[in-house]
């Protein structure tokens, strides 16, 4: 115990005099060993996260394109895909009372965070509740995910305004300023990280409705460009409204019917399992311009693909490890040559003969044993991270 | 103490061409408290006359004994649990492990065997540090002490086993001429208060009247070259 404890201690001594050297093969070995551990991590995490998501969502109905697109847009509200249905189509999808469409509008954000317009049902589905203040009642309100409200520090009463989506596009739509009424409690999923309005507020902040200036009784010509069949063309010096309060609210209004109105992607809840399999058909036999997939069988080709990549991952980083650990190897051994002195020294003070290979040891055993930990601390620590990684990937 | 007897030992010339040595001495005694000066020619065989005293080397014939144990009945193990214990070395250029302050530098030998480093061994460290004029840098890294300090720290190391026996390899010969006395005084100061034996190779003659006894190893032992 003693010999171990002056081993200890002579190359701790040793590291911590070659503190640069010591570091550098630390972080080598460090990285060798955190890889594969974060990499197999993130992938088990992504893996629960996304079957979890995917097994919680039945259906998911969209324009015809990638199903991968539409199922990831559905479940974390990233890149919507190219082409959307019209309420229109999404009616009809479900016509007869087979189930229920939670029409999901995308492609804003507010403070870098998805802005997601849904149906109040939506919140019911997810199980989502406010954790403080009240889900959005009227246009122009907004609730925050917990992550949102966590890392923004806003809450119920402030504003936030909507990113413009071209920044140079000055004939685009104007952002828009709303409210926050909630903050909703966390859930563990992406839920937490997006901002939710109505489908209303979300076509608002796209364009698709406005309210300006009342011109029906204005005369004045640098407002009114002309009047023809009742229609009032105004200029562009007629203000238009960029938060929806009480006094204005009444001046927003949409030009079009509402089933024309479009939609991102939609969840579908069918009222049984025959009702899913007549909503599958009619989309399959091509009545309507869109498709319908279950969202947990497209999770699971994803993951096929997500696990063919990891496993190539895995290969490149053992090959990558063992050539560290060779280099490794060399540094150590051609620093015990630069040590021959030292060595022969303790030889000849009398030193007991396993002492030195025990003390060469264990300043190899602190390394390595300081690395794996570092590692393993940092593996779990990355869990922590899986949203923002989720982010990166699937956003 | 030390009695060296009818020693011969020959190391043939490696196939490098360069030359082989040797040694052969009929007899060397050194008692308790004295300290003999071993001076000689170059090649003459001074330093493996310490190594055969420290039971680092054996001899291929004669008999080495320290404090009445004939080296050649110890194993090599044993040989290194004596000359730990009995033997303190002081190597020309300190051979001072640079990661180790001044003060571990001297407890060196209490972490390399079974030595016991207690406060007591602590307490001996600084005592000797002071005693050389270097108590003050007990903390210091030994890189940046001067030549003469390091001399001093690598006295104290030989010294603070309380061995019975020191043996100096050119303890000076890295040193400058203000400070080869000084050194060499001290090594034999501390050397002389613990009661311990000193047996030293030197080339410095003007420091020779510092030892109790010089033994000319050209003359009383033979060399064999090849």
């Amino acid at each position: 115990m003693n010999a171990l404890r002056h081993a200890v201690f002579l190359a701790s001594r040793h590291l911590a005099h070659h503190r640069g050297r010591s570091i550098l093969i630390g972080i080598a070995l460090f990285l060798v060993t955190f890889l594969p551990i974060a990499v197999d991590g993130l992938v088990d995490a992504g893996e629960r996260s996304l079957r979890s998501r995917g097994e919680s969502t039945p259906l998911v109905a969209g324009a015809p394109g990638a199903p991968i697109d539409l199922v990831l847009a559905a479940l974390y509200f990233r890149t919507p895909p190219v082409d959307r249905v019209r309420v229109g189509d999404l009616d009809a999808l479900v016509e007869g009372g087979l189930g229920t469409v939670l029409p999901l509008v995308l492609g804003d954000r507010v403070k870098s965070s998805p802005l997601v317009g849904i149906d109040p049902d939506y919140l019911d589905f997810r199980g989502l509740r406010a954790d403080s203040g009240r889900s959005f009642a009227v246009a122009g309100e907004c609730v925050l995910g917990a992550a949102v409200a966590a890392r923004t520090g806003l809450a119920v009463d402030d504003r936030v305004t909507t990113e413009p989506r071209e920044m140079f596009d000055l004939a685009g739509a104007y952002p828009l300023r709303m409210r926050v009424v909630g903050v909703l409690a966390p859930s563990g999923g992406p839920d937490d990280d997006a901002v939710f309005t109505g489908l209303e507020t979300a076509w608002i902040v796209q364009g698709l409705a406005h309210g300006h200036d009342d011109l029906e009784t204005e005369t004045d010509p640098s407002l009114v460009m002309g009047r023809t069949d009742g229609v009032v063309v105004g200029t562009a010096k007629v203000r238009e409204f960029v938060e929806i309060t009480d006094e204005n609210r009444a001046s927003f209004h949409f030009h079009g019917p509402l089933v024309e109105r479009p939609v991102d992607a939609a969840i579908v809840v069918p009222g049984d399992a025959r009702s899913g399999t007549i909503l599958m058909g009619r989309a399959d036999a091509g009545r309507l311009p869109m498709q319908v997939v279950v969202s947990s069988e497209v999770v699971d080709r994803l993951l096929v693909e997500v696990f063919r990549v990891r496993r190539i991952l895995l290969a490149v980083l053992a090959a990558v490890g063992i050539g560290t650990l060779l280099l490794v190897a060399v540094v150590i051994t051609l620093s015990i040559r630069i040590r021959a002195t030292e060595i022969e020294t303790m030889h000849l003070v009398g030193c007991g003969r396993g002492r030195v290979p025990l003390v060469l040891g264990t300043e190899v055993a602190i390394l390595v044993g300081l690395a794996m930990i570092a590692a393993l601390a940092a593996g779990v620590a990355v869990t922590a991270f899986i949203p923002a990684v989720e982010r990166i990937l699937l956003g | 103490m030390l009695t060296l007897a009818d020693i011969r030992f020959d190391r043939p010339a490696p196939r490098d061409g360069t030359r082989g040595f040797g040694l052969r001495l009929d007899g060397l005694a050194v008692e308790q408290g004295e300290s003999v000066a071993i001076i000689g020619p170059s090649g003459c065989g001074k330093t493996t006359l310490l190594q055969l005293a420290a039971g680092i080397i054996e001899p291929d014939a004669g008999r080495v004994e320290l404090d009445g144990v004939d080296l050649a009945t110890l194993g090599e193990s044993g040989r290194r649990r004596h000359r730990l214990a009995r033997v303190g070395i002081v190597f020309q250029d300190f051979r001072l492990l640079p990661h180790l302050s001044v003060e571990e530098n001297v407890l060196l030998p209490f972490r390399l065997g079974d030595l016991r480093l207690d406060a007591a061994a602590r307490d001996r460290a600084r005592g000797l540090l002071v005693r050389l004029g270097i108590g003050d840098l007990a903390r210091r890294p030994v890189e940046r002490l001067s030549q003469g300090e390091r001399q001093r720290c690598a006295i104290c190391r030989g010294l603070v086993t309380e061995p019975g026996l020191v043996l100096a390899d050119e303890p000076t010969g890295n040193l400058d001429p203000a400070n080869k006395r000084l050194i060499l005084d001290a090594l034999l100061g501390a050397a002389r208060d613990r009661g311990a034996a000193v047996l030293a190779v030197t080339h410095d003659h003007d420091l020779l009247d510092a030892f109790d006894r010089v033994v000319d190893l050209g003359s009383v032992a033979a060399e064999s070259g090849s």
